[in-house]
């Protein structure tokens, strides 16, 4: 009865000295707001991240790239590996039960790309056939090249939706005619949008080709750099490692004390990318927009013990007409969570329409965080409870004929 | 029984390197229903012997009796709770919350009393002395005289047995003053104890009784015969 007269009565006063409430209500406001924004593209930015790992390197899969994967002789070693070849994986497809079906990698790196007239440096990537089937991305208008087109290593390239949409605008460009470097080829397909990859390159402006094309007519060699292969699910995936590791050995007739030529990347390594990257965003992140609410809630405290000293006479004048210390600081405290309060639903709204804009500008995608808005506003209230508590105390402290003078 | 009995407090302060006694060996009865003024320079420890009657201030030494209650044992909020409900403070500067209507300020005390309709019995207080119709207006929107006279209400709207008023007229005109002084008369003259602290001779002769302190010691204390009259002073301050 009491209480809730006293609480009515400092809402009142709040409400007519808007000025000191929305300066004290800023810090807050500040505060909550970076929290709410800084975590909703932030686990956005998680999710694609997971999400493009997951799809690179997705269930029973095994990473083979040339050379040991130690750095020799200086940051670029010892210039590229030559140990892999074609051969080696058609080896591990017909001789190792488990391995369902690999596709074999060439780049070509970045090449002139012309269409009448307009170049583009664009990264040009040798695959097989069955690149969509092991990385679970086709083409999205016309078709992949085909295992004909791979034994011929025939001039046919399939596009990313940014390499179309800059080269023939809204154009079609199947059946057209590009330029890489001096060789002319016919785009054949558009590949399935994919976004940026965990290492921030963006897979929608590549150009993929296939890779004994790569090797014959764009660079004139006789490995390739790596292969993703897929391994049947129920097997061993530990064991098929082993197992590609000695077939491989035995084909580069390597000897029992020197290292492998090759190194794989299996799923237990990928894990431990997406762990770092969780790390990343589930600990950095929430430090830095905890920070923020800290700094606001320092804010308020500081705004708030200005103010008690600002209100002596209203203070002193409370407790000679009957105010208990507890009334006198219960008020002070309420004022504070009040601010804090308002000012993280304020927050919250402010935060609704940045990410609201960000989505509509397409910048990036992702639900609204509701958890880490109530998660902010929670915070915001105990920052109002814990920063109006020692200008309350002083407050409730305060010797009225002192405070009435 | 006397309503305030007051014997041999004391109440020094450190002041620099001197020791100030604002109070010394001061003994006081106050009867209900009694005017008291109290007369003295500035420094004379009058204040201060208020704030102690008003149990805004303890003193060092001594003992003090409220209607029969030894109350120099109490709590903080024992003290805050009797405040609430026996005394009404007027003070030279009205102390009103900036920017609140006449009504809430004078609901205040009510806030922290166990009464219900805060707004009919503010509303009653104002119109007490003479300001219902100003209930919705803000302390900057009113004269000095009308803000006192807010005061004054916020002042009985708890209804209590005694009135104290710190120099009540020191920042009014005359004619404000003794409207302040009217109220205050006929407040005493419905059963209300007042003590009132002046440095102004005239004023304390509308009194029953004046006491005068000098460096902290009661050096007259006397019941006033010819009492004046406030309305009367009023009505020939207009007149003329």
């Amino acid at each position: 009865m009491k209480t809730s007269r006293v609480i009515g009565s400092s809402l009142r006063s709040m409400n007519r000295n808007k000025l000191r409430t929305f300066f004290m209500m800023l810090g807050t406001l500040i505060g909550v707001t970076a929290l709410t924004v800084v975590m909703a593209l932030g686990q956005a930015t998680q999710g694609e991240v997971l999400h493009g790992i997951e799809r690179m390197f997705s269930g029973s899969t095994i990473l083979l790239n040339a050379g040991s994967g130690m750095m020799e002789g200086g940051p670029h070693g010892p210039g590229p590996a030559t140990t892999l070849v074609p051969g080696d994986i058609a080896a591990i497809e017909t001789e190792i039960p488990a391995v369902d079906v690999a596709d074999r990698l060439q780049g070509a790196g970045s090449r002139e790309v012309v269409f009448e007239g307009r170049v583009s440096d664009l990264s040009v990537l040798g695959h097989s056939h069955t690149s969509p089937e092991v990385w679970n991305r086709g083409a999205s208008r016309g078709t992949y090249f085909t295992e004909d087109d791979v034994q011929a290593a025939a001039r046919v390239a399939v596009i990313g939706t940014r390499v179309a949409a800059d080269l023939f605008d809204t154009d079609d460009p199947i059946g057209q005619q590009i330029r890489i470097g001096t060789v002319p080829f016919t785009v054949v397909g558009v590949l399935e949008p994919f976004g940026i990859d965990p290492h921030g390159i963006d897979k929608d402006n590549e150009i993929h080709v296939p890779y004994t094309t790569v090797m014959r007519r764009l660079r004139n060699v006789d490995y390739i750099a790596a292969a993703k292969i897929m391994v049947d699910p129920r097997a061993d995936l530990d064991a098929t490692v082993e197992a590609i590791e000695g077939l491989l050995r035995e084909r580069h007739r390597l000897a029992p004390t020197e290292d492998s030529d090759f190194h794989m990347i299996t799923p237990v390594q990928v894990q431990a990318m997406i762990e770092s990257a969780n790390t990343t965003f589930g600990v950095f992140l929430p430090i830095v927009a905890l920070i923020a609410i800290i700094a606001g809630g320092v804010v308020v405290a500081n705004l708030m013990l200005l103010s008690v000293n600002e209100r002596r006479h209203e203070i002193g004048l409370r407790k000679a007409i009957g105010a208990r210390t507890r009334d006198v600081w219960w008020q002070f405290v309420l004022e504070a969570t009040a601010i804090t309060t308002v000012g993280g639903i304020l927050a919250i709204g402010i935060g609704v329409v940045i990410l609201q804009y960000v989505r509509l500008h397409g910048i990036a995608n992702f639900a609204f965080p509701w958890s880490v808005t109530l998660i902010g506003l929670s915070i915001a209230v105990v920052v109002g409870l814990v920063a109006g508590a020692l200008p309350a105390r002083r407050a409730a402290r305060m010797d009225p004929i002192d405070a009435l003078r | 029984m006397s309503m305030i009995d007051v014997k041999g407090i004391h109440k020094h302060y450190k002041k620099d390197a001197n020791v100030v006694r604002a109070l010394d060996d001061v003994s006081l009865a106050i009867d209900r229903g009694q005017f008291v003024a109290i007369l003295g320079p500035s420094g004379s420890g009058k204040s201060t012997l208020l704030n102690v009657l008003g149990l805004l201030d303890r003193s060092d030494k001594g003992t003090y009796h409220l209607d029969g209650r030894d109350v120099s044992s109490f709590s903080a909020d024992e003290l805050a709770a009797i405040r609430n409900d026996k005394v009404g403070f007027v003070f030279q500067s009205f102390h009103l919350m900036p920017k609140t209507p006449a009504i809430e300020n004078v609901e205040l005390p009510l806030i922290y009393s166990d009464r219900s309709d805060l707004a009919g019995l503010a509303m009653k207080a104002l119109d007490r002395v003479g300001l219902a119709d100003r209930a919705s207006h803000i302390p900057s929107e009113l004269s000095g005289g009308q803000q006192q006279r807010v005061a004054i209400a916020r002042a009985l709207v708890n209804t209590p047995d005694l009135i104290l008023a710190d120099e009540p007229t020191g920042n009014l005109d005359s004619q404000s003053g003794l409207e302040i002084m009217e109220i205050l008369q006929s407040l005493n003259g419905e059963g209300a104890t007042v003590v009132l602290v002046t440095h102004d001779p005239e004023l304390a002769r509308m009194a029953s009784r004046r006491v005068d302190i000098v460096d902290g010691r009661i050096a007259r204390d006397e019941i006033i015969d010819e009492r004046r009259d406030a309305r009367a002073a009023l009505g020939a301050l207009v007149g003329a």
